[in-house]
């Protein structure tokens, strides 16, 4: 548990920019993994495709995830990490344009822990940013990925 | 002279006789012959009294009887002598047969008399006899009935009491006609009845002799039941022979036609003529004489009034077409016949397959529209739902870019350029703020009323203390009315009061001390108001207040997007109320809202007008 992995899901590259850049300044992970779809994020959770070999028993302390992604949706991603024993824990926050109520909802019925929706104003993203990470980073208490 | 007074001479003479022989006798002195003369007288006397009692007496009785007879008068017949001569005594068997005779006849002519009487009594012609003058003598009862009086009545009125005065000339040719020929008549003429109508008559009639004086004998019979049937057999050939519908009169043994109307021989094609050589079999050839037989049993045997079924009738040219049957039958007065009428279905069943191809055109037509309804729906949904992610990431990109900028090179950039990328933040922050209000004007429209008391009092203190949490610094009171308890979609009834609240809060940022009130109309049930005393606005534009992206204000002045009254607007429609404002510039504004009350757009203008009064 030395590294603070974040797994950012983001398909949006101004987004992606400047989400690591808030979260940078807030010095709040160690790494940040970036996946740009939802296949790329299951690639890399399960050490598959062009993650191959990547030790899979390293997971990300918290998973920042994207609902409108190419290939394989956010929500489909909630679903599948859901389903596998060793990624069911890890906090997920989805952090999304969309403010349906229908999307909320799914999204807390397949097991997100949050949900933010991406403010306009960068200030209040920022601020956002930074609550989550302080949470689930820092106060979170996950059990033992050992286990 | 009578047999008594002859009797009385006889024995006058005889007395004569034998005084001469008494004097002979005295003068001659002879004893013997005295002796003889007296025996002679004595035998005489004898003799006299005999003849007294034996003719002279029943002869006197018999006389007083046959006068008696002779006067009509009542005789016993034990008065009738029975003693006497032998010829008296045949005299008086003989009268008393005549007696018993006449009784016999008497009772015959009575018998006959009697007779005559019912005859006349109860004839069912009227009967009159009446004299040269016109005076009524006798009439029986059928006569009195034409009239309407009783026979005594009838009796006091002459001829000319009961004929209208139009039939003068006739009754003096008719008159003319009984002295000439005897008779008069047949001919027809009316009667006044005793209630003043006319009767119609038939008479004829004879002259009569009696007793060397002349009388009229009339026969007259009643003709109003006969001219009234006649009307109604006169009105129904007339609408046989011109009525358009069809109709149909047929035989209820024969079944062949009798009468039929002129819309069923056009449209059949036949003539009267040939027609009465039909049946009804051969229009209706899906039948046989089975089974129309056994459809038409039932009126038949009285078990239903009316028959109605469809069939279809063939025309002489072969053609058929759809018919709706109506029939009956009547066996009155031992004759049968059925009675049809038919309604030709050809129109209808043009106008029913008409319209279920109208039907089916529609129903496709709407399945189509509907289809496509759901299509467009479909788009929209990912239209907002594209809105809601794809446009608000270039702006976070414009707004975050813009921070980064100013944040990590602000040191480096001057007041104008730091300015610059304020107001492109701002208006990015702007447009995100307008999607998000499309976006809930769109939801509005989709999403289903879940009606539930709201106490709108309540709702209006959180809302306001809101509005109050985003600038402390303002003074302005909220004047809440009481009982605002509304039925109405809770989530949508905050979104609508956030919007007028929210307005009344910007709207009064001018003045001093801001005064908004929310309550309801005292006079107007159902009505409520949020009323300011902001800067109002001018009710030139108040057309243009409730469309989306209208704005009747500056946005240096008053920011916004100008789709706030337009979703306030659509919540009021969705709950089946109405909306609308009154203003004036720098005084405030007031906007009235039911919440389907059924308030008539009338009210508007009269609401106005109150106002204007006051």
């Amino acid at each position: 548990m030395s590294d603070k992995i974040v797994l950012l899901v983001e398909d949006n590259p101004d987004d992606e920019a400047l989400t690591l850049r808030a979260l940078a300044r807030h010095d709040l992970a160690d790494q940040v993994v970036v996946a740009r779809d939802g296949q790329e994020a299951l690639d890399f959770l399960f050490g598959e495709g062009r993650y191959k070999g990547r030790d899979a028993s390293i997971l990300p302390r918290l998973i920042l995830l994207d609902l409108k992604l190419p290939k394989i949706d956010g929500l489909q991603v909630l679903e599948r990490l859901r389903a596998h024993p060793p990624t069911r824990r890890i906090p997920v926050v989805i952090l999304t344009s969309s403010g349906e109520a229908r999307d909320m909802r799914r999204s807390y019925d397949l097991g997100a822990n949050s949900y933010v929706r991406k403010p306009v104003d960068f200030a209040r993203f920022i601020e956002a940013a930074r609550h989550l990470g302080s949470y689930w980073l820092v106060l979170n208490e996950v059990p033992d990925g050992e286990e | 002279m009578s047999l008594s007074r002859q009797l009385f001479f006889i024995l006058f003479a005889v007395m004569a006789v034998t005084a001469a022989l008494v004097a002979l006798l005295v003068t001659s002195g002879d004893e013997k012959t005295i002796l003889g003369t007296l025996g002679t007288m004595i035998s005489i006397l004898g003799f006299g009294t005999v003849m007294v009692r034996r003719i002279s007496r029943p002869l006197a009785t018999l006389t007083v009887l046959v006068n008696r007879f002779a006067r009509n008068e009542p005789i016993d017949p034990r008065d009738i002598p029975r003693q006497g001569a032998d010829e008296i005594r045949r005299l008086g068997k003989a009268f008393a047969h005549m007696i018993s005779q006449r009784q016999v006849l008497e009772a015959e002519i009575r018998e006959q008399e009697g007779f005559l009487n019912r005859l006349f009594d109860s004839s069912p012609i009227g009967l009159a006899l009446c004299e040269m003058d016109g005076s009524l003598v006798k009439v029986n009862p059928a006569y009195a009935a034409i009239l309407g009086r009783t026979v005594e009545e009838t009796l006091r009125l002459t001829y000319w009491d009961i004929t209208p005065e139009k039939y003068l000339l006739q009754e003096q040719a008719q008159l003319e006609s009984l002295r000439l020929r005897g008779r008069y008549g047949p001919y027809e003429k009316e009667y006044i009845h005793a209630d003043g109508h006319l009767v119609p008559v038939r008479l004829t009639g004879l002259l009569v002799e009696r007793a060397g004086k002349q009388y009229i004998w009339s026969l007259v019979e009643d003709l109003s039941t006969f001219r009234h049937a006649s009307i109604l057999e006169k009105r129904l050939c007339h609408i046989f022979e011109h009525s358009y519908e069809e109709f149909y009169l047929f035989d209820g043994e024969s079944m062949r036609f009798l009468q039929i109307s002129r819309g069923a021989l056009e449209n059949l094609g036949y003539s009267m003529e040939e027609m009465w050589q039909l049946t009804p079999l051969d229009l209706k050839t899906d039948y046989t004489a089975e089974s129309f037989a056994e459809l038409v049993a039932p009126i038949r045997k009285g078990e239903r009034p009316l028959l109605i079924f469809e069939t279809r009738h063939r025309r002489k040219d072969g053609s058929f077409y759809p018919v709706e049957v109506r029939l009956q039958y009547s066996d009155e007065g031992g004759v049968a016949f059925f009675f049809a009428i038919i309604m030709d279905l050809t129109e209808r069943k043009r106008n029913e397959k008409e319209l279920a191809e109208h039907r089916l055109h529609l129903e496709s037509l709407v399945a189509r529209r509907t289809a496509q309804l759901e299509a467009v729906n479909r788009e929209l949904e990912s239209f907002s739902y594209s809105v809601s992610h794809d446009l608000r990431a270039p702006l976070r990109a414009i707004d975050g870019f813009s921070l980064a900028l100013m944040e990590d090179y602000g040191r480096k950039l001057d007041g104008t350029a730091l300015d610059f990328l304020g107001r492109i933040r701002r208006g990015a922050q702007n447009m995100s703020q307008l999607i998000d209000d499309l976006l809930q004007l769109s939801r509005i429209s989709k999403s289903d009323l879940q009606l539930q008391t709201v106490d709108l009092a309540i709702m209006a203190t959180e809302v306001w203390a809101e509005l109050q949490a985003t600038d402390r610094q303002r003074k302005v009171n909220l004047v809440l009315g009481e009982n605002l308890q509304v039925m109405g979609d809770a989530r949508l009834l905050r979104i609508l009061l956030t919007n007028l609240l929210g307005n009344a809060w910007k709207f009064t940022s001018g003045k001093e001390v801001g005064r908004v009130v929310f309550d309801r109309l005292q006079d107007q049930k159902g009505v409520y108001y949020i009323a300011d005393n902001g800067a109002g606005f001018d009710m030139r534009y108040v057309d243009k207040l409730f469309g989306a992206f209208q704005r009747l204000h500056h946005a240096s002045d008053f920011p916004g997007t100008g789709v706030g009254l337009a979703i306030v607007q659509r919540i009021i429609c969705r709950h089946g109320g109405r909306i609308w404002a009154e203003a004036e510039e720098g005084e405030g504004a007031t906007f009235y809202f039911s919440l389907g009350e059924g308030r008539p757009p009338a009210r508007h203008r009269e609401l106005g007008e109150e106002r204007q009064r006051e």
